[in-house]
């Protein structure tokens, strides 16, 4: 049931350029000033390796959500280019971009929110089947037992509702619904965020394992940065629609080069009381500024410790500092002398 | 005399489908100025616990003692309980939104939580307001509190709730997951200022959360509960260095942790939590504990001092306590042992 997949390693599988969300902001009596259109995510480019899982890290209001959405057209970007396995998908028709979706699918932080409460676990599973037209009754019915059965959960449950199960549980059926039409490239958004630790755990040990099996490529969006570190193989991390440094996953947890990446990593609580008393959050001033209206310059110097005149006048682009980081600032971070091992998929 | 002496504390609830204990034989003593993390899953009665030390569940019914400042919270008459609460006590919540009236300013809110409890005049009460925004960090004071909740960020949302919790000076704050919602670098902005207030003021602090990371940087002890039941307590760095309960164990081995090597695979805790409907017989935890054995099912573990770690470090657990006879000790080394 999969489709004809590249094996050409050489050639990125995904390769997204200068790609900008734009929504449109109603002209009204009351509101007829000011911007016309918020920009949620500006010029983000990056490339994917087959089987790579890359991740994106940020709070809230950073794009990051809207950059997973807009690669799979959920809307469309405003502008800049998206392609997937060498196909630009802008050129394609409405038709062929359903097509592509069999091999580019989604997971979302609450699984049900986007299927009907009155269908069974089951029926939500082989729905996309049927959107695609895959497979006989039996041949779907015989997928859905083998789609329970690789992500954990009982093939005799498929007659059950939503409301019968846990959060954990929902969140299998969401990664089932997703793998039904045999995907190669998933973009998942803040899957575990929801859900209790202990059951958290389970979830990010079957994407894991998931994407080992099924070769998958993952575009994982979430804002915890202990989860992320736990999976990825790169991180980019957004601050106000864009990139400000995009790392291996080791040398980014173990070598910051961007401020704003140091700030948030030493914001992350660790679950050492020794580790907590000997060190010392970077307390950022104020939040990130409305997307409404950026700053001048580095979209983050207004919350930098080390802004200087320059920051306001020129936005830094991001270029490489060392083979494993890009970082977009005038004034990086120097980097850290080791980087310990543990990478989870030596590339 | 303790600030604060929960004794048997139990609260259920009548549903359709029979009685729901979500507290059950909880008891703690705290002092003033001190700091209390309690810590457990969705459903674990942390938050339950909090609201019946507030009075605030009506439809509960509620067993044991809450002494606080001599007094019994449950059998004090309704009235009395409204003076205590707010203005000797009071709580943070994790969403202000469902707390703050979203059609009064800011400042009407704070000022009448003032004039109500200090009987201060409406000037003197807006230049408290003022200066209780500047305690928290809030910029402009003076013209935020003109805002609307609406108006304010999450971050600077919950600051009002603290500064609507500090109005009356009180003895003791109860924090519900409040830093949950909010963005990590915001988090440190606030549990930094919770530290600061703590310290300058000499408040009594219950942090309820489900992050470990979070207690171990700002409680001096712990609680951990599990099914309604308290299954461990010590004091913060000896439940972190000595973890004895093998649910807590759980807890840590399932975190993804910065400190860690990732290339490890996290370690979860399989099966769900009871059912409080129908909790089962004797240990809570036994269905996913990976150690446990017949007594575990036959007969109910009570919180007892840990074999191997005496003095304040109290388990519910057979395998780590020396009584009973149960004849076993489990993972006496510090690390949660490995199956094999």
């Amino acid at each position: 049931m999969t489709g004809s997949h590249t094996d050409d390693a050489s050639r990125p599988l995904l390769e997204v350029e200068d790609l900008s969300v734009e929504f449109p902001l109603p002209r009204t009596s009351l509101r007829n000033r000011g911007p016309r259109a918020l920009r949620a995510v500006s010029d983000v480019s990056f490339t994917m390796r087959q089987g790579e899982t890359l991740s994106i890290v940020g709070e809230s209001g950073s794009g990051k959500s809207t950059t997973g959405r807009a690669i799979l057209r959920l809307p469309p970007p405003t502008s800049g280019s998206v392609r997937f396995d060498g196909i630009e998908m802008s050129s394609l028709a409405p038709r062929q971009v359903r097509d592509l979706r069999r091999r580019m699918q989604m997971i979302f932080q609450d699984p049900l929110a986007s299927v009907n409460g009155r269908m069974s676990v089951g029926d939500i599973i082989e729905e996309p089947l049927i959107i695609h037209g895959l497979g006989r009754a039996a041949e779907r019915r015989a997928r859905i037992v083998e789609l329970m059965e690789l992500v954990g959960l009982k093939p005799g449950w498929q007659g059950r509702y939503p409301h019968e199960f846990s959060g954990g549980q929902l969140q299998r059926v969401g990664i089932a619904r997703a793998l039904a039409v045999g995907p190669d490239f998933i973009v998942a958004d803040e899957p575990v965020s929801a859900l209790d630790v202990s059951v958290q755990a389970q979830v990010i040990n079957l994407l894991a394992r998931l994407k080992q099996e099924l070769k998958l490529t993952l575009l994982f969006i979430a804002h915890d940065l202990s989860v992320v570190r736990q999976l990825s193989d790169r991180v980019a991390v957004v601050y106000l629609g864009r990139i400000i440094e995009i790392a291996e996953c080791d040398t980014l947890y173990a070598s910051p080069r961007h401020p704003y990446t140091k700030a948030l990593l030493s914001a992350v609580p660790l679950p050492d009381p020794k580790a907590e008393a000997a060190r010392t959050p970077i307390l950022l001033e104020g939040e990130m500024p409305s997307p409404l209206s950026p700053p001048s310059g580095c979209p983050f110097r207004t919350r930098c410790w080390k802004a200087q005149p320059l920051c306001a006048a020129e936005r830094p682009p991001l270029a490489p500092v060392s083979p494993q980081t890009e970082v977009a600032c005038h004034f990086p971070e120097p980097a850290a002398d080791t980087v310990p091992a543990g990478q989870l998929q030596p590339q | 005399m303790p600030l604060l002496d929960v004794a048997d504390l139990s609260a259920t609830f009548s549903t359709q489908q029979g009685d729901l204990r979500a507290v059950e034989g909880v008891s703690f003593q705290m002092d003033e100025g001190t700091t209390l993390g309690i810590v457990g899953e969705s459903g674990s009665g942390k938050s339950v616990m909090a609201l019946s030390i507030m009075g605030l569940i009506p439809s509960a019914r509620l067993g044991g003692r809450i002494g606080f400042e001599g007094d019994d919270l449950l059998s004090l008459p309704d009235a009395r309980m409204r003076r205590i609460r707010g203005s000797r006590i009071a709580m943070v919540f994790q969403d202000p939104m469902s707390s703050l009236n979203p059609v009064l300013t800011v400042g009407l809110q704070l000022t009448e939580v003032i004039r109500l409890h200090t009987g201060a005049s409406r000037p003197e009460a807006r230049a408290r307001a003022e200066e209780l925004l500047r305690t928290v960090g809030i910029p402009e004071p003076r013209r935020r509190l003109k805002d609307y909740p609406h108006q304010f960020s999450g971050g600077m949302r919950q600051r009002v709730m603290i500064a609507l919790a500090l109005a009356c000076d009180p003895v003791l704050i109860l924090a519900d997951e409040i830093t949950t919602a909010l963005d990590v670098t915001i988090q440190a902005q606030v549990l930094a200022l919770l530290k600061t207030l703590t310290v300058e003021r000499q408040t009594a602090l219950v942090m309820i959360t489900h992050d470990l990371g979070v207690v171990a940087g700002h409680t001096d002890r712990v609680l951990v509960m599990y099914g309604g039941q308290v299954v461990e307590q010590a004091t913060t760095a000896e439940l972190f260095e000595h973890p004895r309960m093998p649910y807590t164990w759980g807890l840590l081995d399932s975190m993804p942790r910065m400190d860690r090597d990732r290339s490890k695979p996290l370690v979860p805790i399989e099966g769900v939590p009871p059912d409080l409907l129908d909790p089962p017989k004797g240990c809570r935890f036994r269905d996913r504990c990976r150690f446990a054995r017949d007594i575990c099912a036959s007969r109910a573990p009570d919180l007892a001092p840990a074999a191997d770690r005496p003095g304040a470090h109290l388990v519910r657990c057979w395998g780590t306590q020396d009584r009973a006879g149960s004849g076993w000790l489990i993972g006496t080394d510090h690390t949660a042992p490995t199956e094999a």
